[in-house]
């Protein structure tokens, strides 16, 4: 047997922040058949145990509970593993074990890892390369620990660095064979300027902090005299919304000003100043590199991506539009083949379903929906309908009647929906989900599509990914199954199964669970389409799609030229705006209610600064079908005949106002795998738009924008008054009574709880309830099959395996 | 239909009679019952009409959830899928009457009434006798003659010269003469109506203010009454774009009509809406592009027509009984006439569960009108979590019929025959005058429904041998809600307990 190619699965981990030296155990989560709209149940899984010393695999086991949290209140880190497999000459892709590098001829030594992170979240706001802190280990083969050390060359010196957490090439063993590597991540420590950064211009001595964050001595590792993150700041003379303003362009990002600033914060209620305090966090992503030289021919490689980010702190829900839906979303296409079996479509609707209520339920529905909170101006508080009307600056309004809007009745209502798709009923609410080229709907009618009160990847409301509309679409035309099951004879997954592993088949690649790794390692547990993200900003993706322009992540602005990509010569767009591609508009228009005619009559919500009421749409789902159909090929992409900088412009289709220029859409994965190209997002660039440091976005990015990863509603019961009570999550005294989320009330916690205690601080939820660890609630599984599509486990190697690990020994 | 004497209903026909005697510019006087007054009649009326929506609106269900079947092609279930969401459109505007409906009585000051006869029932108001079937051509046609403008005779001077092979022409040479055959075949006398007379009459009566007195309104409820912002769901025509174009017509969707009436004027326009969506186009205030009622069925009976020229025994519908019952509610040996009774007994437990949402439903929405009264009609509160269990439990019916219609009608395995929705009213619906004790019959209909689904689950019964594969997942999902909804339940008696012992 022949390797062709190698493979490292899952093509993208994530990785979570925690201080804790022992990450935590493996787990995954399950519906409970019984309980089926209860909480999805953690489920313990076969846990690998990695020798400190040796750096093999010394054991296994299946733990009784999950800690999420240690003793000292140190959050765990999620630690995931990365495989090798080949792809072999009979096109198979098997696990590369010692076994198959023996029959090659060759030991463990012939594999060596490269890994590069790096951090540009300083970088992305000061828009010098020199504040990128990055960390790139060289090939290695060895397997002791490897330190991600981050440097930047506006350290303090060469030496200082931040730490990005280690890797470790996992020594095989005859019991663990394969070849994977370990990504165990930082702590989630916060690093800082080696001198204070100067007061905000809008000091306020009413609004000083407490307790203010001081950064620890020995991180106190950027150099203000060489860069300008602490301090920097979005100039008072530079004003991109002013339309009147000629002077420097400023590329913000959105929302802008996402970094720890000097006191008084957030800025947005202070001037709208922000000056940065410098902070650094260690939170990174990066692109792993496997290399196997053969003993004849050329080497052999393959790389993955890993991230690290937040903890999820709800471990046992999943959010609505989640990465794997955007990924699934590039993989597949955005619509529904229509031979794909109809219990495949089914069980896709009804996870969507089960998704929404899970995301329902951590929303305080009566305070997102814009009601009044104890007779206070609901303009008070970071709402969708609040954020809205300052948009659009408009009155406020809640978006469903205020007194249907509860949390508890809108879960039921969602879970009624559930019941009825699980009985075989067709989706008959297709009507009512929001199209993403109507995300600017701000009728009464546009806002109450569903999802409802969360805010999407381009600012406005949150439209799911094209196929998993056109999934309820094509769910609601199906009939009633056969009486006698799907037509198949078998009943469907759910979610349902991405198919065989083999090379060709991205999704069972991108899905693949790696041995030892917890389900909040992948993929479905990251929230997408969000402004900006936490585990990644998924709007960086789309930045270089195009060969020879550069986009910015959030609207249509050209940035830069990317003369190289091309070889031929381009004119510069850059300030440039795109608005059609092959004729689709990438943008849409701002529109709402008539207040002469409020449901019968809409009207452009124009604003002296966009008179045109122009939205620019998110990059996944407007580029989603030119993807799909264009991948390798040149397509008409329709400019502003000029750069437009600062203002928003319109597609008049009137000669003369636009340009057109052919450009190639670049392959979104690299070859036949599922790791997301490097052309697109180098190290760092999938992360460069997220908080800085990430504890800040906690604080002001509320729960609209991803509800069940950042939950807002927690310890959630009915009341006698038919409505629900509860906690918001961010509240620092748990009282049953919700504290409505606002910049200036002492309940909740703030920038610097954060900083200084975030992992004290931020409570993990198991079952809707405050909880740092579960107990499951059946009898714990048996170690399970780690992909059914591979061959099983020989019962000898089982019992050797058990044989040889004895007794459970101390994870790590 | 025994409560209404027989004299209360000639007075609609009689009224029938001398509208079509005179000009447009002259308006008849009504007539009424002489020991009544015109509010009280106007109020009888207005409950005959709540009657017949709900009486169609079950009715059309039961016809739209009977389609389909695995002796259809592919492309047969798909075209039928499509007949299904029209019919489900229509009957989901049927609801929306019906909250009107409510509406205006609660502007007269009447009691609101979810009440129907059970079926079958004969009503003089009624086109046909009022009975569950599946879809045929021949009900279909009853629907089209149901929601009919006119009658026959200006029906054929409305489509005449018609284009040859238009729509329009088919209608007149085939349909017509088909539906005054079938309906001819079910009402002997020639006084066969469609159901918008009734509106006619409470339209007529309302606009006289010498009939019913500016005095005899109650504004005041204006607040307490069902609004489309609550109940449309999402059910109504996009606002035009910026520029001031006609908004662009989904004919597939529903436009749920729910007017509310704080004066004389708004309640004859209220009228005049359902009535033209509906059953009397010729109340309609304003030409609209959305089509009738009548449109629609018209629509696919032509398409029927179409199928059956093809293949003469071609049905759209699954083997479903007419007006099917159960042996808990009908007595076993003596089921009512005109009835099957469901004796397959897996499939009779899932109609009892049936009937159990059916009845949690309407005791629900009559509730939420009294609820108004005693809650902040502002605040999120019982009453808004009640709206969306209605909505839930109309989702429960669709799910419920779904698989009935799967199962065996009878306890003869090999029977091709399935069973159906029995859609059986519950003794009453009076809500018991104690808040407590409305609360306390919420959760004893609760727990019937929670008995049936164990007993259904119960592996010892096997019925669930018998039910479709998806039938224990969602047994298992609706035993969990009921759970969810029992301690909602729960928490409100609790608060009304405490509330009374405080009291007393």
């Amino acid at each position: 047997m022949k390797i062709r190619e190698l493979r490292i699965l899952p093509p993208l981990a994530i990785g979570r922040l925690g201080s804790s030296p022992d990450p935590v155990v493996n787990y995954t989560i399950d519906d409970s058949p019984d309980q089926p709209l209860e909480f999805r149940e953690i489920k313990p899984q076969e846990t690998l145990t990695v020798d400190d010393q040796t750096g093999e695999i010394s054991g296994s086991f299946v733990p009784t509970e999950i800690t999420f949290k240690d003793e000292a209140q140190r959050i765990r880190p999620v630690a995931p593993f990365l495989e090798v497999f080949a792809v072999t000459d009979h096109g198979e892709l098997v696990p590369l074990t010692i076994e198959l590098l023996d029959k090659l001829g060759l030991g463990p030594e012939a594999v060596s890892w490269k890994v590069r992170v790096a951090n540009r979240k300083a970088a992305r706001r000061t828009g010098d390369e020199r504040d990128a802190v990055t960390a790139d280990t060289g090939w290695f083969s060895h397997h002791k620990t490897n330190r991600l050390e981050g440097h930047c060359p506006h350290f303090v010196n060469k030496a200082a660095c931040l730490e990005f957490g280690h890797v470790r090439y996992v020594r095989p063993n005859g019991y663990f064979p394969q070849i994977r590597l370990r990504f165990v991540p930082a702590k989630g420590l916060i690093y800082g300027p080696n001198h204070p950064p100067p007061p905000s211009p809008a000091s306020d001595p009413l609004m000083a902090v407490e307790k203010p964050y001081e950064v620890p001595p020995e991180r106190c590792i950027y150099d203000t005299k060489k860069g300008k993150w602490c301090g920097f700041m979005v100039a008072a003379e530079i004003d991109n919304a002013d339309p009147d303003y000629k002077g420097k362009f400023m590329n913000e990002t959105l929302p802008p000003s996402l970094f720890a600033s000097v006191p008084p914060a957030p800025p947005w209620l202070h001037g709208n100043i922000a000056v940065s305090r410098g902070y650094l966090d260690d939170a990174c992503d990066g692109i792993v590199e496997v290399r196997l030289v053969p003993k004849k021919g050329k080497p052999l490689t393959a790389r993955a991506r890993i991230t690290a980010g937040p903890p999820a702190v709800v471990p046992d829900s999943l959010f609505l539009r989640n990465l794997a839906d955007d990924l699934d979303q590039v993989i597949y296409g955005p619509g529904i083949p229509p031979d794909e079996p109809e219990e495949v479509t089914r069980a896709r609707a009804i996870d969507i379903v089960r998704r929404a209520f899970e995301t329902v339920r951590f929303l305080n529905v009566a305070v997102m929906n814009g009601n009044p909170v104890r007779g206070r101006d609901p303009l008070d508080f970071d709402t969708m309908p609040a954020e809205e009307a300052f948009d659009t600056q408009r009155l406020m309004r809640p978006i469903v009647p205020e007194r249907t809007a509860d949390t508890l009745a809108i879960l039921g209502l969602h879970q009624h929906v559930f019941a009825a798709l699980r009985g075989g009923a067709a989706p008959w609410f297709a009507d009512v989900l929001r199209r993403p080229d109507e995300v600017a709907d701000f009728t009464n009618r546009g806002r109450r599509k569903m999802p409802a009160m969360m805010c999407g990847a381009d600012g406005n409301y949150l439209a799911l990914t094209w196929r998993q509309i056109n999934t309820i679409i094509k769910a609601s035309r199906l009939s009633l199954p056969s009486a006698t099951g799907s037509a198949a004879g078998k009943p469907a997954t759910n979610p349902p199964h991405p198919g065989p592993l083999t090379p060709r088949n991205r999704s069972a690649q991108l899905h693949y669970i790696a041995a030892g790794s917890p389900v909040s390692s992948r993929p479905v547990t990251s929230v997408s389409n969000c402004t900006p993200g936490l585990e990644v900003d998924f709007r960086a993706v789309w930045r270089r799609v195009f060969a020879g322009i550069e986009l910015r992540e959030w609207d249509n602005l050209v940035i830069r030229m990317d003369p190289d990509a091309t070889g031929q010569k381009l004119r510069d767009l850059s300030g440039h705006r795109l608005l059609r591609v092959e004729g689709q508009l990438m943008i849409t228009q701002a529109i709402g209610p008539s207040p002469a005619d409020v449901d019968g009559q809409s009207v452009v919500l124009s604003t002296s600064d966009n008179p045109f009421g122009i939205a620019p749409l998110e990059w996944s789902n407007s580029l989603a079908h030119i993807l799909h159909k264009f991948t390798g090929k040149s397509v008409r992409c329709d400019f502003t005949a000029d750069p437009v900088w600062l203002d928003q412009a319109r597609w008049t289709g009137e000669k003369g106002s636009y340009i057109t220029v052919k450009l190639k859409v670049r392959p979104f994965f690299d070859a036949e795998t599922a790791v997301i190209s490097p052309s697109l997002a180098q190290p760092g660039e999938l992360t460069q738009g997220l908080c800085s440091p990430w504890q800040n976005d906690y604080r002001e990015c509320s729960c609209y924008y991803w509800a069940a990863a950042r939950p807002d509603y927690v310890n959630v019961q009915p009341t006698p008054s038919g409505a629900s009570t509860g906690d918001n999550w961010m509240q620092k005294k748990r009282t049953g009574d919700y504290v409505a989320d606002d910049y200036v009330d002492q309940r909740i916690l703030h920038y610097d709880d954060l900083f200084n205690t975030w992992e004290e601080s931020l409570k993990f939820q198991v079952g809707g309830r405050d909880a740092d660890k579960t107990v499951p609630r059946t009898q714990i599984a048996p170690a399970p099959s780690r992909d059914t599509n591979l061959p099983a486990a020989k019962p000898k190697k089982v019992a050797a395996k058990r044989a040889f690990n004895g007794e459970p020994k101390k994870k790590r | 239909m025994s409560k209404y004497q027989a004299h209360h209903l000639i007075h609609i026909a009689e009224y029938r009679k001398s509208r079509a005697l005179i000009t447009e510019d002259v308006r008849p006087m009504p007539t009424k019952p002489e020991e009544m007054t015109w509010r009280d009649y106007v109020i009888l009326l207005l409950h005959i009409g709540s009657e017949l929506e709900h009486g169609l609106m079950a009715q059309y269900l039961y016809a739209a959830y009977s389609l389909g079947g695995d002796h259809l092609s592919p492309e047969d279930q798909a075209e039928v899928r499509q007949w299904q969401d029209l019919i489900l459109t229509v009957a989901r505007e049927e609801m929306g009457h019906l909250l009107t409906v409510q509406n205006l009585l609660c502007l007269l000051g009447g009691p609101v009434s979810f009440n129907r006869e059970e079926f079958p029932w004969e009503s003089p108001f009624y086109p046909f006798p009022f009975r569950f079937e599946p879809l045929t051509r021949k009900s279909l046609a009853a629907y089209v003659f149901a929601e009919m403008p006119g009658n026959f005779k200006s029906l054929k001077e409305f489509y005449e010269g018609a284009p040859k092979g238009s729509i329009a022409a088919k209608f007149l040479s085939e349909d017509i003469p088909f539906i005054e055959r079938t309906v001819k075949e079910w009402v002997e006398k020639d006084n066969a109506h469609p159901v918008g007379e009734v509106y006619q009459l409470i339209h007529d009566i309302l606009a006289n203010p010498d009939l019913i007195p500016d005095t005899d309104f109650r504004p005041e409820t204006y607040p307490l009454q069902a609004s489309w912002d609550d109940w449309g769901r999402g059910y109504h025509p996009d606002p035009a774009p910026p520029g001031g174009d006609a908004p662009k017509q989904n004919t597939m969707k529903a436009n749920i009509i729910i007017e509310r009436v704080a004066t004389r004027t708004e309640a004859l326009y209220a009228l005049r809406e359902i009535s033209g969506q509906g059953e009397n186009p010729e109340l309609r205030p304003t030409s609209a592009d959305e089509p009738s009622h009548f449109e629609r069925f018209v629509e696919v009976l032509q398409k029927f027509d179409g199928k059956v020229k093809i293949s003469k025994n071609w049905s759209p519908a699954r083997r479903v009984p007419t007006n099917p019952t159960t042996a808990t509610t009908t007595d076993p040996q003596n089921p009512p006439p005109a009835s099957r009774l469901i004796t397959c007994a897996a499939s009779a437990k899932w109609a009892d569960l049936f009937n159990c949402r059916y009845r949690m439903l309407l005791t629900y929405l009559t509730h939420t009108f009294r609820l108004a009264r005693v809650v902040d009609p502002d605040e999120p509160n019982t009453r808004g979590a009640m709206m969306h269990r209605i909505f839930g439990e109309m989702y429960n019916l669709k799910a419920i019929s779904g698989i009935l219609v799967r199962m065996p009608l009878t306890k003869d395995p090999k029977n091709p025959r399935r069973a159906g929705p029995p859609f059986q009213m519950p003794y009453t619906l009076v809500l018991p005058p104690d808040e407590i004790d409305c609360w306390l019959l919420h959760r004893d209909i609760i727990l019937n429904s929670q008995g049936l689904c164990d007993a259904l689950l119960n592996p010892d019964t096997g019925f669930l041998a018998t039910t479709p594969p998806e039938g224990g997942p969602y047994l298992r999902t609706l035993r969990n809600l009921d759970k969810n909804a029992l301690a909602w339940v729960d928490t409100v008696l609790g608060g009304l307990r405490e509330k009374e012992g405080l009291r007393s």
